[in-house]
This record gives C-alpha cells, sequence and structure tokens, in this order.
C-alpha cells in the first residue's frame, strides 16, 4: 500500500526476511499503513528488506510487533 | 485406468492447485525470495513464508520460525544426525529405520559415535520398555519413525517423549510417511526434531521437505551447508538465528509455492477427517488380503495402529513377480522389494525379498481398493 510522500517516515529494521514477512502480516492484521522498502544501506546490512510507515504510528507499530517477531531497531528514514 | 498405490514412494496425482501455485510462480513470481529488495523478491518471499506458516500449523508448532526448509526428508535427518551427534556419543535407533536415518547413522558410527540399534516386534512396533533397557549414560538422541515404510506400523511417540526426556535425550522423529496424513503436535508430544517430506502426504512436489526443531536447539545442532542467506551480508560468519542457520543457498521457491498448494487442500480436508478415510481403506485392504489363499501381510494388521501403508508377500511368487503382473495386466502400480529399510525387513523376516508394498493417498478410492483385492484374488500363486 504506497503511502503519501510526507517527509515523516521511520523505518523497522529486522534480521532477516522470514521476520519481514510476520511483520508484515501482523501489520495488514492490524490495517497499518506501511510499504516494504530496501534496507538503506547505511541503516544496517542485516535484512535488504525493510518496513517504512508513518512516523505517526510508531506506537502501533511496536504494539503489533512487541514479542510476535524480532525487531532489530527503528531508525528515521533517510 | 491407473490405480496407483505407491504413495508412500511419492503421492500422485497431485491437486490441481498445487500444479496452478507452480505455474503461477514460474509466470508472475519468479523473484529470488529474500535476496533483493524488489516487487518479485518480496513476492517470492511471501510465498515461502506462507507455506512455512502452513506448516507450523499443520505440525503443531508454537512459530513458523522453527521449519527450516530442505530438499528432503533425506537431508533433513543429515543435518540432525551429523550436527547433533559427536564421537563418543551414544545415539538409539529403532530396528524399523530406513536408510535416511540408517545410513548416517552407520557412518556416524565409524565417526565414533556409539549407535544401539533397540529391536521391534515382528509386526515393526518398539517397545519403550526396550528403549529404556537400551539408555545409558552418554545417549544423546533417540530416532525413530513416525510410522513404517513398509508396515505402516505407528510408533508410540508419546511414551518415547516422556521416557526420552526423563533422561535428557532428545527426539528425533521421522514422519516421511505421516506429515499429511496423521495429526501431528509437535509441540504437545514433545518431539524435539521432526523430519518431513513434502512430496508424500503434504501433496507438494519432489524436492521439497525439512524439519522442525525444538525452540533453543538450533544451539546443539550445526548446520550442514553454510552461505548466503540473503541476511547479515555484511558478514563472514553463518548467522545463529531460525530458519537461516539452515537455509542458505536459493531455496526451492518454487517447489515451496507447490507445497502451500498441497497443505492447503490437506488443511481444507482437515487432517482427522483424511486420516479416518484413510484408515477406513487401510482396513478394507487389509481384510481383503486376509481373505485371499496364500496372501501374508506383514504388520499390525490393524488399520488404526498404522499409516496407509500394507505390506504383504503371495506364497511361490516373488514380491517383484506379484507387482508386476499387477502393474503389467491391471495398471495397478505397488512397490515390490526392501523399501530402501533394509532393518525394517529383518525384523520381519522378509529379507532380503522383501514385500509388495501397496500405499495409500489422499486421492485413493474405495474402488481402487476393492479392484486391487480382485485382481490380486485372480492372480496364479
Amino acid at each position: 500500500m504506497p503511502l503519501d510522500p510526507d517527509p515523516e517516515y521511520l523505518v523497522a529494521l529486522f534480521p532477516s526476511i522470514t521476520q519481514v514477512m510476520r511483520s508484515e502480516r501482523l501489520l495488514i492484521e492490524r490495517r497499518i499503513a506501511h510499504q516494504l522498502v530496501p534496507t538503506p544501506r547505511r541503516l544496517s546490512s542485516e535484512c535488504g528488506v525493510s518496513i517504512r510507515f508513518l512516523a505517526a504510528d510508531r506506537d502501533p507499530v511496536v504494539q503489533a510487533l512487541g514479542g510476535r517477531t524480532t525487531l532489530l531497531d527503528i531508525r528515521p528514514m533517510p | 485406468m491407473t490405480i496407483y498405490l505407491d504413495n508412500a514412494a511419492t503421492s500422485w496425482p497431485k491437486p490441481d492447485a498445487m500444479m496452478r501455485a507452480m505455474c503461477h510462480f514460474n509466470e508472475h513470481i519468479g523473484g529470488n525470495p529474500g535476496r533483493s529488495g524488489h516487487r518479485l523478491s518480496i513476492d517470492a518471499a511471501r510465498v515461502v513464508f506462507d507455506t512455512r506458516e502452513r506448516l507450523a500449523l499443520l505440525l503443531g508448532a508454537a512459530s513458523s520460525d522453527a521449519i527450516v526448509f530442505t530438499r528432503n526428508a533425506t537431508e533433513a535427518i543429515n543435518v540432525a544426525v551429523l550436527g547433533l551427534l559427536k564421537p563418543g556419543d551414544h545415539v538409539l535407533a529403532s530396528g524399523m529405520e530406513h536408510n535416511a536415518v540408517m545410513r548416517p547413522l552407520r557412518a556416524a558410527q565409524q565417526r565414533g559415535v556409539q549407535l544401539t540399534v533397540v529391536p521391534c516386534s515382528p509386526q515393526g512396533w518398539l517397545d519403550p520398555a526396550d528403549v529404556a533397557r537400551a539408555i545409558r549414560p552418554g545417549t544423546k538422541a533417540l530416532f525413530v519413525l513416525h510410522a513404517s515404510n513398509v508396515t505402516g506400523t505407528l510408533m508410540p511417540l508419546r511414551e518415547l517423549a516422556d521416557l526420552a526426556h526423563g533422561h535428557g535425550i532428545q527426539l528425533c522423529v521421522d514422519a516421511s510417511q505421516t506429515a499429511g496424513c496423521v495429526p501431528i503436535d509437535v509441540t504437545g508430544t514433545g518431539i524435539d526434531l521432526l523430519f518431513f517430506t513434502g512430496h508424500k502426504a503434504l501433496n507438494g512436489p519432489q524436492g521439497t521437505g525439512g524439519m522442525y526443531l525444538r525452540p533453543g536447539l538450533e544451539a546443539e545442532v550445526a548446520p550442514l551447508i553454510l552461505g548466503g542467506t540473503g541476511s547479515r551480508s555484511e558478514y563472514e560468519e553463518q548467522p545463529e538465528f531460525m530458519p537461516d542457520r539452515y537455509e542458505s543457498g536459493t531455496p526451492n521457491a518454487i517447489g515451496l509455492a507447490g507445497l502451500g498448494a498441497g497443505i492447503d487442500h490437506l488443511l481444507g480436508q482437515g487432517i482427522a477427517a483424511i486420516r479416518q478415510r484413510e484408515m477406513r481403506l487401510t482396513q478394507l485392504l487389509l481384510e481383503g488380503l486376509a481373505d485371499i489363499q496364500g496372501v501374508t501381510v506383514h504388520g499390525p494388521g490393524d488399520a488404526s495402529r498404522m499409516a496407509g501403508v500394507v505390506s504383504f508377500g503371495v506364497d511361490g511368487t516373488s514380491p517383484s513377480d506379484t507387482a508386476c503382473a499387477l502393474a503389467d495386466r491391471f495398471d495397478i502400480l505397488t512397490r515390490p522389494g526392501l523399501h530402501c529399510a533394509p532393518a525394517a525387513h529383518r525384523t520381519l523376516g522378509t529379507f532380503p525379498m522383501g514385500t509388495v508394498r501397496c500405499s495409500l493417498g489422499v486421492f485413493t478410492t474405495e474402488a481402487d481398493i476393492r479392484t486391487t483385492l480382485r485382481a490380486l484374488a485372480g492372480l496364479p500363486s
């Protein structure tokens, strides 16, 4: 689901594609807007795919993923 | 019309949905899962993840992270034997094991692993009391099949799990003949490692399989194959997390697309319903064989204690001649011989000639069984 090109995005980083897939499913179930994007190289080399979402959704995202997947970090999208 | 009774070798036919899923993958997806950030790579990763999730559901795993994909059950068994057992360790195996287990264990024995093969009953059943007597200090693992690929005999997994865990032993289960047609609950039963093949009762294509590892056990099982995983690309050391630890190299994503659709077909019917139907047809086959003069059935002779695998011999005729006559005269496809399980045939007393094996699948019908029984009754002995 494409997002508006608003400036404030965060990116969730994961260790592997399996965790990205699991997280995507959790976010879809909770109807939280997001987009799978190639991981910006300056942020991580762990997994080549990350999940971008609106900074305003940080708390719902953390709540959705907490304890259900391995989330490495949440960083501002460069 | 072909009657296919060789589902213990590989299931056939396959659900249409399985073939459609593989075509769809090739036509519309085709990317390398987890290797790139583009749409087709992500779509491929979704396919692999969905199949992993279905398997976790089917096997009773708490998380699909515990499911590892390999080329087949044999490769998964090799990971366990080579990755878990060290020289000096003691390992137990039942006297009914397939060569997928026995050959890696015999090779391990050459490296200094101590192996005890626990004899089974003439019906192919492993008595937990016999296992208990074979346990000694240093016993690390028990390898046992869930159901024999020769006689269909179901093993007492729950009792074996209780026994194994009471002695700190890892229970390693070969579910090649049961995953997809007999209910399995790895968590509730207490199975530490379980090996499955995708191309038998799970209705997937050949070249798919894998294993379940109890969470945490990955720290004790070294991977067999090392290499690229699409994760931790900056580092030259193998990731330690699941499932990447055991999944180096490009996976068989198109095969896993088919496997996922094959499992959907099963989940749609329900494993319990499939089991009930297969038991009824197996019992029909057993009772019919008992009525044919000169036929000897090997195994429990009771469908409630078996998977849908029935082995028999015909007096005065070799298994290969019987199977050949069934194929040539009636287009009924069975498997004669030793079924890659010489240990099992020694247990049954059918070594080296073997048996004729009829193995049922989700598409086997009552008419198939009745036609096969009529054909067998009419064969000269």
